[in-house]
This record gives C-alpha cells, structure tokens and sequence, in this order.
C-alpha cells in the first residue's frame, strides 16, 4: 500500500491548512480543530508578521498614494508553512485593478483611493471569495477560516472572513448567476447610498458602510467577520475583531 | 354562491399587500422582495433615453439607453432599469454592434449589454464640479459582447453644451476582479478606459 506523508500545519502559524494536498485514504486521520475568533486573530497576525513579506506589501499598498487601484495575491508555500505576497499589480491605465490568483492564492488584497465611493468593500470585492474559493488547491480549500480579502481604505486596513463554508457557497452561487451577481452589487450601493443626503450635508462613512455590509449579508445569510489592523511604524503590528453589533474594535486576545 | 364569493374577496384581501415604493437614489430601506419596488420617483433616467455618439480619434462609439420599468427581479424586488445597447467602431472595423437588440423581445433585463440601477449625486467618483446638488448620473455596467465576467463601470452623466443634449460617459475598468492564470479570453472589453463625450443623435 502507498502510504501519503502528511504534514499537519499549526493552525496558529498563518498557514491556511486543514486538508494537505494528497492526504487521501483510509490510513490518514484528519485531525479536525473547532475554528475559534482567537484562531483567526492569530493567523491574521502571523501572517502579516515577518519573516513574510506579506508585511512589507501590506507597507507599499497603504502608501500607494494614486488616484487607481493597486492589489496583491497571498499564496501559500507548498509543504512549509509560510506564506509569499506577490507584487503589487494596477496601473493608471485603469482605475479598478484585476488580480491574478493562481492556484496556491489563498487570500488578496486591494486598496480603494480616497475618491472611491466605497469607503469600504464593494458588491464585487465580496464576490471575488467565489472564484477565490473554487480555484484554490491548497490545504485547507474547503475551509471557510482559509480565506480572507484584505482591503486598504481611507489610511486603514481591513480584513474580512467568513464564518462558515455556508456563507461561501452562497456567495459561489450568486457569482454563477448573471442576474443575481449583476443585482448584488447594486443592491448593496443602494444601501451605502441611504445615509448620504447631498441636500443635508450629510454623506456616508466608513463606519456606516461597515453597519450597511453586515446587515445587508445577514439578509442574505452570508456570515462574516472584520478586522482591522493595528499599525506602528508604518507596519502592521496586529488585528483587532470588530463586533457586529456595536462595530467597536475589540483586542483579539 | 354569495358565500362563496364573500369568501374569495375576503380572501383576496388578505392575500394584497400593500407595495413599498422606494426610490432608488437616497432609499430608505428595503428588503429584497416583491413587497418593495426600487423606482426611479424623479426620472432621472428619461433624460438618457435615445441615441448618443462619439466621434473622435478614429473611435466611433454608440449609446442606445431605453429605461424599463418595474422589472421584477429574481429575487422579488421590482426595480426600474436603465438598459442599454452599443456599437464600437476602431479605425474602421466594428467590434461590438448590438444596437438591434435594444427591443429585443428574446432577452432579459440583464442580457442587455448595458445595465444600471443606481443613480449617483455630482460628489460621487468622478465627481462633477459643474452639476448641481439634484443631477443625478447612472451608474452602469457595460459588458463584453460574449464573455459575461468581462465588464466596465460606467458613469453617465447629463448636460447640455450651447443647447447641445450631450452625456459624459466615463468607464472605470472592471471585471474579472480575479484572472486564472490559464484563461485566454479576453479581460477588458474594447472601448478602453476613460472619458468620452456622446452627442444626442
């Protein structure tokens, strides 16, 4: 019989496992870990810590200063348990910028400009979980907890996770149909559009965005969590959780 | 008999209920089904109905917009729509021409290659310093004749030039927002980036 040599990654080191590639038969235990808020604090923060260099991309695309929009990809590299941020794509030739996942990409990350009107994600930031998900083939594939969109927005850092594969599959299938997938971004910039009442002075915020975004998912039961990150030096030096209901940043530890 | 139909109207009128209109820009909330319906309340897009172009540069771009109203959506929300049709011409040779199929009978709301429900106020990207507080433009999504995920954002705003109707359409680039690294299709469509003034026709 062939035997598989799996290596279990720590959750904790940032590596999006569960499920090693090639693990398969009846002499592999899975060994299956409850993903708890602390988990994906602590990945976040692992991931953005040196030795990768995720930190460093992370450091360019706050500072990228342009009028356009510019992105990474985060892939993980296979049998270690780090992660590699490619460079920096976008150009002035285009003001939304297209990433190029490959297989190993488990994560991206993109900025808005300040003169975006999304403060913070979009209908189609969200939707790109779906061919995200569906064309990752590293461990952990099938894990919700895997997967995480980044967005740098107003001089801030945010994450997002979903909380269960549920969330993810319902987001695959509104990608898949054209009209649901046209309608949902509209939708959502209907909902952003509430609070800014032009003949009052009065505009939309990050902050209502963020309230607009989680209602409008919860009506479609698609669960997520925010992060944002803590920055020194122009680094990012940690992640804090921001509660659903009251929207405040609160310590992951 | 009379019991009967004393039955079927008590029946009916516990069935209705009643529908929300909401307008689209500025809402107050709603809930993704038939109880409510996104309008357009001021007719923001009856100005952008008709044909448009552009001429310049050896470009010749064509913008057929008709709005729809109260369509229903999967969902259940009934929603008022800008839709549109395009033709682009590069250096002589015709890219895209679906202007005919501005009527079509045989296609969806969104098979239309151009599609919009959401009205934007003069601050919003790319802001218009000339507009006043109550112009409104439309946010659009003009797509690739043949590959659904290969779109571009498009706002269109309204004025009028020495009493010449014109619109100012400005693409933004789009999707896909992820590329496989084996596709081969194209990622843009052919009307690059930018600003473009069309001329009512």
């Amino acid at each position: 019989m062939m035997t598989v040599s799996c290596t279990i990654a720590n959750k904790a080191s940032g590596f999006p496992n569960d499920i090693p590639i090639g693990c398969c038969g009846d002499d592999i235990i899975i060994i299956e870990e409850d993903e708890t808020e602390e988990d994906q604090c602590d990945k976040l923060t692992n991931l953005t810590n040196e030795p990768s260099n995720v930190r460093t991309r992370f450091n360019q695309l706050k500072n990228h200063g342009g009028d356009y929009e510019k992105g990474f990809t985060i892939d993980i590299v296979m049998n270690t348990a780090k992660s590699n941020a490619n460079p920096l794509e976008g150009d002035n030739s285009t003001h939304n910028v297209s990433l190029k996942p490959n297989y190993l990409t488990y994560s991206i990350a993109h900025n808005h400009p300040n003169d975006d009107d999304f403060l913070f994600f979009s209908g189609e930031d969200v939707l790109n979980i779906a061919p995200l998900s569906t064309s990752f083939g590293g461990p952990g594939y099938d894990d919700a907890a895997t997967y995480t969109l980044f967005l740098v927005a107003a001089g801030r850092t945010f994450a997002l996770t979903f909380d269960d594969w549920e969330s993810i599959l319902e987001l695959r299938r509104i990608y898949n149909n054209s009209e649901e997938r046209n309608n949902f971004s509209s939708r959502l910039l209907n909902k952003y559009q509430k609070d800014v009442k032009i003949q009052q002075g009065l505009n939309t915020s990050l902050l209502k965005q963020q309230r607009r975004l989680y209602d409008f998912l919860s009506s479609k039961n698609i669960n997520l969590t925010f992060y944002e990150a803590k920055y020194e030096n122009g680094f990012i030096s940690g992640w804090e959780k921001i509660n659903k209901t009251t929207l405040n940043k609160e310590p992951c530890n | 008999m009379k019991k009967t139909l004393i039955l079927i109207t008590i029946a009916s009128f516990l069935s209705c209920k009643a529908q929300t209109i909401v307008p689209l820009y500025g809402s107050d909330d709603f809930d993704d089904n038939s109880n409510f319906y996104l309008k357009d309340v001021h007719d923001n897009f009856n100005k952008f109905e008709g044909r448009w172009k552009y001429t310049e540069n050896n470009i010749s771009f064509t913008l057929l917009f008709k709005k729809e109203l109260k369509v229903p959506t999967s969902s259940g929300l009934f929603v008022d729509y800008l839709l549109g049709e395009y033709q682009y011409v590069e250096n002589g040779v015709e890219k895209v021409n679906t202007l005919n199929l501005i009527d079509s009978s045989s296609i969806q709301y969104y098979e239309h290659l151009i599609t919009g429900s959401s009205l934007v106020d003069k601050n919003a990207r790319p802001a218009c310093d000339t507009c006043s507080i109550n112009d409104r433009g439309v946010r659009l999504t003009i797509r690739h004749p043949d590959l659904n995920d290969v779109y571009s954002e498009m706002i269109v705003r309204h004025f009028t030039d020495n009493g010449v109707e014109k619109i100012r359409a400005t693409l933004l680039g789009g999707g896909p927002g992820l590329i496989a690294p084996d596709r081969t299709d194209p990622v843009t469509i052919d009307i690059p980036d930018g600003e473009y003034i069309l001329i009512k026709q």
